[in-house]
């Protein structure tokens, strides 16, 4: 039974305005494997579920310490250290941190316990043209739990939005297109050498799933993460136009500007980052960009800004 | 003023007091004194006249004090009176002022009302001081809430009224007395206008600025009109409602657009005056109401159904919001009424005002509250379609029902007396069932049934308190300005509190409903089922503000919480909440009372009250605030708006006179959002919320204000029932702001 299927999520963000239109609770899926550089979200990288501390809230007051039965925690010269290769992710530290300083990134939800969360705010998403956006990680990690949930939403009319970066068999793609009202579609890179370095993403593979969903009329917002000296420029600037202007499903372009939020989350999960990227993209120079493509397209370019984003916890 | 003056007042008003045995003489003599006596004079920029200051003695149904105990009718005033003491005084006029002070302290309504109360009453509320002395539940001495029938004033006038009185007192020759009566106060109404026009015409003297000037002739002319005459103006209408309102001492205005907008369409029709004179008026209206600084009350009511002049309503509606915008205060408390099917300018407009910073309007919705009073109050739909909120939020039936709100309940303080058998921790007081200790309870059903008995046997001692408060009103005063401007008083020739009105009900404060819910799932999970600890240990860590109990604590704040649309905290939410709202509401059937209901409206006493209730299971440590209104407690709320919402809509809205909910958003979200906003509160409404008040912040407003007050002067905020000027806050009452959820 398709119903039986479990996904593991790591977010959950009710009344979500910037994922598709109108109010929208998005699910944020784990698993993800490109490694963007500026990826934000390092917490979906890993399918299965982590622990997280966050060091700099830590009070020392050993409550975790004294719950764990695996010696995860121990507190040495007044730091507290983790071994997160015995953690079971029993939970129970997380219970007791006296901080919220400790979390587990990733729960398991079957299809139909996750459904009857996202209905409950079904009379927002009407009074606001609003549904449901799956995002991630990248969720075709998780196509079968994720197309049983939209099948789910569909059957209750509920606008339906995938958040996908398109690196994905085809064959997923169209086994998911007809319950997907609307792809965020990213397209990251456009100079061939920079993928080794900076994602692990295949470029073909992207623009042939964009072509497929063009062929099948599926309405598509394009996202673009925006870093300051990886593809802020003229070559890549040029190529999102092309694809616009070749793949007319393309309705509207968000810039998604860098920001460096995700820095600390690297720190809590104990990975380090592989890229340091020094700036935030600077307003001039984004501006530029948008003029560039407000004259070279007749669709809407919007630049995200998450000053105004409404936070989340 | 001058010594003399004050010290003849006072004992000319205590003279005449002590002269007349006859309740209504009384009063009537005593408003003599009084007024114009008490009305303070016109000051620079007045549009209107009726500001007044409170003397040590004077009549009133509910006077504005913050003290405890302060009575109601003839009310003393020690502030004023220890202001007196500050003259240089001779020996005899010492004794003089002692002997009154004497006399005042015994003769009160508090005092009186007390002193009747039976010994199972005294018991259950030892003490009127429930600032500062930990308690269950304590009494409220007031007839607090009336809304009076404006329309009627102003449809009539002053002459129609007493033409009225008069023709019913042919007819009815057994209430004559009654009849003399209100017609005598409506004679002290019409002194007081000659006494306004008089000041007025020495004032204009001395004004240059010749519109003013201008003004000021009219608002003289008006005077001598609405003595005689049906007011024919916006100015002498709005003039005749305010000085009416002042001198009945009634605090709140209803439903102005109703009563006022055919004055404004007729005067805008006939050219009288323009829009922006109208919007002139309005604003200096609201800055009357702003001097008279009723802070937790001076609700003024817009539109929603059952307005007779639904069109012209709406009009004058978007003035006063625009008047609200201009004078950016916490009074009047603006309340819009929506309905599915209403003009949407009007919605539109109060985003905007609201989206300005101000935390005006507060936003009704008739679709679930008609229904939900109809039922509360076991009245008609037709009838139910006046109701008012008042003050910090209870619903009466404007100038049909009474409802003062008489008592205070703290659940959370229930709670903790229950696990102590009885007894209240910090006093040692004996002021509840002996049902048992905390380890007597064996399971989770012993435990909530207990506190559910406990809690009854408060409230039944509550009802019985606010019965006996009427009674001692109508045998104290007819109240008369407010009998004359209430239905059937001047029908049935009784006064508001002897019978005059249909609906006499009261209204019960609740406090604590929230941390309440979350401490018995708190309790649920982890005493009986996980069996982390026991109830016993529960009862100690609470005892000990959980020092030493930093783990267990912790468990319980990361139980589930109401608020967060979760079905085990929101069902336990339910519970309690059904629990109280029913209970109360039966007492109907122990007393004469026509309705009784919970109000979960909250001033600040979830603060305050806060400040004497111990540690509890929810987490929550001692002396702190408890959650405000139905809202979950602050920073407990974490799955977002939607969810809180959700959670909101699941207490039943039809087993009480009116629960708050107050959210703090963000400026962002007006800005950016607007129309997802508004998309928000549709679904709010439409899924059976009752009402919204809204503040509206920046992320760091509240935190830098507390740093650099000077820059926040005009930073407004709500509280519960009522809006503040942050930087005026006591500073737990400031952190309890600060901790509610940002959205």
């Amino acid at each position: 039974m398709l119903s039986d299927q479990i996904g593991k999520i790591f977010d959950i963000q009710r009344f979500a305005l910037n994922d598709g239109p109108g109010i929208r609770t998005t699910i944020f899926m784990k698993g993800c494997s490109l490694a963007c550089a500026w990826c934000h979200n390092p917490e979906s990288w890993d399918v299965k579920s982590e622990l997280g501390f966050k060091e700099d809230k830590c009070s020392l007051c050993k409550n975790c310490e004294d719950v764990c039965e695996y010696d995860v925690h121990s507190f040495e010269n007044g730091k507290h250290l983790l071994d997160r290769s015995k953690c079971q992710l029993c939970g129970k530290c997380v219970e007791v941190c006296s901080e919220n300083a400790l979390k587990i990134y990733g729960e398991d939800y079957t299809t139909e316990d996750l459904y009857s969360l996202v209905q409950k705010d079904k009379v927002y998403y009407e009074e606001s043209g609003g549904g449901i956006t799956i995002s991630g990680g990248e969720p075709l990690q998780q196509w079968q739990f994720v197309k049983e949930v939209f099948r789910l939403a569909k059957m209750d009319n509920i606008h339906t939005c995938l958040d996908t970066s398109g690196y994905a068999d085809t064959s997923v793609i169209e086994k998911l297109i007809s319950a997907v009202d609307l792809f965020l579609y990213d397209y990251k890179l456009s100079n061939e050498d920079d993928y080794s370095s900076y994602s692990k993403i295949d470029k073909e593979i992207v623009i042939n799933n964009l072509r497929i969903l063009n062929k099948n009329d599926k309405e598509v917002i394009l996202r673009c993460p925006i870093v300051n000296e990886i593809n802020d420029n003229e070559y890549h600037v040029n190529e999102i136009i092309q694809l616009a202007n070749k793949y007319k499903n393309i309705k509207q372009i968000d810039l998604l500007t860098y920001h460096n939020y995700g820095e600390n989350k690297y720190l809590e999960l104990g990975r380090q980052k592989k890229f340091e990227i020094q700036n935030e993209i600077n307003s001039k120079n984004l501006n530029m960009i948008r003029e560039h493509f407000v004259k070279n397209l007749d669709i809407p370019v919007n630049i995200s800004n998450n000053d105004y984003e409404v936070e989340s916890n | 003023m001058d010594k003399q003056i004050l010290i003849k007042y006072f004992k000319d008003f205590t003279r005449v007091y002590q002269k007349n045995t006859d309740i209504i003489k009384r009063e009537v003599e005593c408003l003599k004194v009084q007024y114009p006596f008490m009305f303070s004079t016109i000051e620079e920029g007045d549009l209107f006249v009726g500001k007044y200051e409170y003397p040590v003695v004077y009549f009133v149904p509910q006077t504005y004090s913050n003290r405890a105990g302060v009575g109601f009718a003839y009310v003393f005033d020690e502030v004023k009176y220890n202001e007196l003491l500050q003259f240089d005084l001779s020996d005899i006029e010492k004794r003089e002022l002692d002997e009154l002070k004497s006399f005042w302290e015994r003769e009160n309504t508090a005092y009186k009302t007390r002193a009747a109360f039976s010994k199972e009453m005294q018991k259950a509320l030892p003490t009127d001081n429930w600032i500062e002395e930990p308690g269950v539940a304590f009494p409220l001495y007031r007839m607090a809430g009336s809304i009076l029938n404006y329309d009627f004033l102003l449809q009539n006038g002053i002459s129609g009224i007493l033409k009225i009185i008069e023709d019913k007192k042919k007819s009815k020759s057994e209430a004559s007395v009654f009849n003399n009566g209100m017609i005598t106060a409506l004679d002290v109404f019409k002194s007081t206008c000659d006494y306004y026009a008089l000041e007025i015409k020495s004032f204009s003297k001395n004004v240059k600025d010749k519109k003013y000037k201008e003004h000021l002739q009219k608002l003289h002319n008006s005077l001598i009109e609405i003595k005689t005459e049906k007011p024919k103006s916006l100015l002498a209408a709005i003039q005749l409602m305010f000085l009416y309102n002042s001198i009945s001492g009634s605090l709140n205005y209803g439903r102005i657009d109703e009563y006022l907008s055919d004055f404004l369409i007729a005067d805008l029709e006939s050219g009288k005056i323009t829009r922006e004179e109208a919007q002139i008026y309005i604003n200096g209206l609201w800055k009357m109401m702003i001097a008279r600084n009723t802070v937790f009350d001076g609700r003024a009511i817009i539109g929603g159904k059952g307005r007779r002049n639904e069109k012209n309503a709406d009009q004058f509606a978007v003035i006063a919001m625009e008047a609200t915008r201009i004078t950016n205060d916490i009074l009047p408390q603006l309340t819009l009424r929506l309905y599915d099917g209403m003009n949407t300018e009007l919605l539109e407009k109060a985003i905007d005002v609201i989206g300005e910073g101000n935390t005006f309007p507060m936003l009704y919705n008739d679709d679930v509250n008609i229904n939900a009073v109809h039922k509360a109050f076991d009245i008609s739909q037709k009838e139910a379609e006046n109701y008012s909120p008042y003050g910090c939020g209870e619903y009466i039936i404007h100038n049909k029902s009474f409802g003062s709100p008489n008592g205070i309940i703290n659940l959370l303080k229930s709670l903790e007396v229950t696990l102590n058998n009885g007894k209240e921790k910090i006093t040692g007081r004996e002021v509840g069932l002996k049902l048992g200790e905390a380890k007597d309870y064996k399971s989770y059903g012993d435990i909530l049934n207990a506190y559910k008995k406990q809690t009854e046997y408060f409230i039944d001692q509550l009802a019985l308190q606010q019965e006996l408060g009427y009674n001692i009103a109508g045998e104290t005063a007819p109240f008369l300005f407010l009998s004359i401007l209430y239905d059937d008083c001047i029908e049935n020739g009784k006064s508001i509190f002897n019978g005059g009105i249909k609906y006499l009900g009261g209204t019960l404060e609740s406090y604590g409903n929230t941390n309440t819910a979350d401490s018995f799932s708190a309790i649920k999970k982890l005493v009986f089922e996980e069996k982390v600890f026991s109830l016993e240990q529960l009862w100690e860590m609470m005892k000990a503000n959980f020092v030493g109990y930093e783990k267990e604590r912790q468990l319980m704040l990361h139980s589930p919480k109401y608020g967060n649309d979760i079905e085990i905290a929101d069902s336990t939410a339910i519970d309690i909440h059904s629990h109280l709202c029913n209970y109360t509401r039966d007492q109907i059937n122990k007393t004469s009372l026509h309705n009784y209901l919970i109000v979960n409206i909250n001033n600040n006493a979830n603060t305050v009250l806060g400040r004497t209730t111990l540690a509890s299971a929810d987490g929550r440590l001692e002396n702190t605030s408890m959650a405000n209104g139905n809202a979950a407690t602050g920073g407990m709320d974490k799955n977002g708006i939607t969810a809180l919402l959700n959670s909101l809509v699941k207490l039943d809205s039809e087993i009480h006179a009116g629960a708050v909910q107050n959210l703090k958003l963000s400026k962002e979200l007006f800005k950016k959002y607007k129309t997802k906003l508004i998309a928000l509160l549709k679904g709010y409404f439409k899924s059976g919320g009752a009402q919204l008040m809204l503040t509206v912040l920046s992320k760091d407003d509240l935190k830098n204000a507390r740093i650099r007050p000077e820059l926040y002067p005009n930073l407004l905020v709500r509280v519960g029932g009522y809006s503040a000027r942050f930087v005026e806050l006591e500073s737990d009452i400031q952190d309890e702001i600060i901790s509610r959820t940002l959205y």
